[in-house]
């Protein structure tokens, strides 16, 4: 069986990873939009 | 990723001038967008492939959010409700077909330099037959894919607003529309853009809100005591459906014409980057947005569908935390996205295949400038109303989306070999294309779905192997 901690583990790994995701997101939009490199 | 779409909801719905008001204000958003953006395309390249200069924020950002549909968001809940912790992590493994395309686009680029569409390289490799089967393969999976999204975004609407269901369905297929038709590639790429940041949020913020609420001790043991099953660490039939879900991503992301006209899209050297990025960021999104499922128990909320599992307990958590009426139009707003976000690469996709595939590997001729914008224009509006037409009558049609992943996973082997080998047999691709269809689908209605995209992938890699070794035929 999955223990506790593999759960807790799997469960604030994807949220912390999704908030990187959306914080990574932005930060090439800042770059690009800097660079005139967006399109 | 897309699975099949057949939600029906029962969460509280928002007031009719609330709902009005907010799927007006999104769609006038979107259509106005469009029409700004499209004034970027001053020919058919700019159009269909955005000037192939698109940079690694819009090309990431149009990537995931393609891939993030409804399902992700309402399916990724239920999976979990249902088949537990093996379910979500099932579900991630999606985003592999986008992290393998990364070295494909490498390649892709560097074989058609000039390319325009997925169906180039069948023709070039595989010859007028093998486009043609390509062609067949893709436009069921294709079609299969927007007739879910449409019915899934008539259902939702219907269901969080109280519209229509004809209603809604076509409100959101016509501004899908509507803006592809104006900006053509830049409009879906700065769209998806937008509505990919909203839809990580929209996780993000319910997520936490969960994890506010509920002790994951107390969820494991209570799962543990009822439901044992879904924290079991080997199931064999989990297993079975955890690579069949992977291969089924690999057979759409790198036979879709979705993924290939991004590829040519993109400035050079970042369409590796992007799909890398685009996977990465992909990855956590059904676990992120599927564990929450796991709390109804712990929460006490009553499920009566596990198809609304997802919107209940987000509802549920949002409204708790004091969002009331906010929590709705929330929910409301990331579901419109990550249903417009795929509809519209979907009618831009298939259309670039009707517009520059058939008319030169078909009959041998070229769309000239001065007529390419009024047979896009044709080609949109048409694919879009055969959509309408199918999705009107709520046709099941997520069963021939379910039934095409041995057909897409048996396309799987003949990328890779057309891409990476100058030496292949092609009769004996072509024949492993159709063997593979065949065997997929006789396993998908003889034992489960579980096992189609498997079987298909499998029949297909044994005839390229052997279509390398046997002498190619001129």
């Amino acid at each position: 069986m999955f223990s506790v901690s593999f759960l807790t583990f799997v469960i604030y790994a994807a949220l912390i990873w999704t908030a990187l995701a959306f914080l990574c997101l932005v930060t090439l939009l800042i770059r690009d939009l800097k660079n005139k490199s967006l399109w | 990723m897309l699975l099949p779409e057949n939600h029906y909801l029962s969460v509280a719905a928002l007031s009719s001038q609330t709902a009005w008001a907010v799927v007006l204000t999104l769609s006038i958003v979107w259509v106005f967008l469009g029409f700004y953006w499209g004034r970027k395309a001053k020919d058919s390249e700019g159009f269909m492939l955005a000037g192939r200069n698109i940079g690694l924020a819009f090309g990431s950002a149009t990537v995931m959010a393609t891939w993030i549909t409804s399902n992700t968001i309402m399916l990724a809940p239920q999976f979990a409700y249902e088949q537990g912790l093996w379910g979500v992590l099932a579900y991630a493994t999606a985003s592999f077909g986008l992290f393998l395309f990364a070295p494909m686009a490498v390649r892709i680029r560097k074989l058609l330099p000039e390319g325009t569409t997925a169906g180039d390289f069948f023709h070039l490799k595989f010859g007028k037959a093998g486009w043609v089967l390509f062609l067949i393969i893709t436009l069921v999976y294709s079609l299969s894919w927007l007739v879910t999204m449409a019915v899934a975004g008539g259902e939702l609407l219907n269901v969080l607003t109280g519209i229509d269901y004809k209603v809604g369905m076509s409100i959101i297929l016509l501004v899908c529309v509507l803006y592809t038709l104006f900006g053509g590639l830049y409009a879906v790429v700065g769209t998806d853009f937008i509505q990919s940041l909203i839809i990580l949020f929209g996780i993000i913020l319910i997520g936490a809100l969960v994890l506010t609420r509920i002790d994951i001790p107390e969820t494991h043991s209570l799962l543990a005591e009822r439901q044992p099953m879904l924290m079991q660490s080997y199931m064999p039939v989990a297993l079975l459906s955890f690579f069949n879900i992977m291969l089924f991503g690999f057979g759409e992301v790198f036979h879709n014409n979705v993924w290939w006209s991004r590829t040519f899209a993109m400035r050079e050297g970042i369409a590796p980057k992007a799909f890398t990025l685009a996977g990465l960021c992909w990855f956590p999104i059904p676990i992120a947005a599927g564990f929450i499922a796991l709390s109804a128990g712990p929460l006490g909320i009553n499920v009566t569908n596990t198809n609304q599992i997802g919107p209940a307990v987000a509802q549920y958590v949002l409204a708790d935390a004091g969002f009331g009426a906010i929590s709705g139009i929330l929910i409301l707003v990331v579901l419109f996205c990550s249903i417009a976000s795929s509809i519209d690469s979907l009618l831009a996709a298939t259309s670039d295949l009707l517009l520059k595939d058939v008319p030169q590997h078909a009959f041998g001729k070229k769309l000239t400038e001065a007529s390419f914008r009024k047979a896009a224009s044709l080609v949109i509006i048409g694919t879009g109303l055969v959509a309408w037409a199918l999705a009107l009558p709520r046709l099941p049609l997520y069963q021939i989306l379910y039934a095409s992943g041995p057909l897409v996973a048996s396309l799987i082997w003949p990328v890779i070999g057309g891409l990476f080998w100058k030496r292949l047999h092609r009769p004996t691709v072509l024949l492993g294309i159709i063997l593979a269809c065949a065997t997929g689908l006789y396993f998908y209605f003889a034992i489960g779905w579980y096992t189609a995209s498997l079987v298909g992938a499998a029949v297909s890699m044994l005839m390229t192997l052997i279509a390398r070794i046997i002498p190619k035929s001129d």
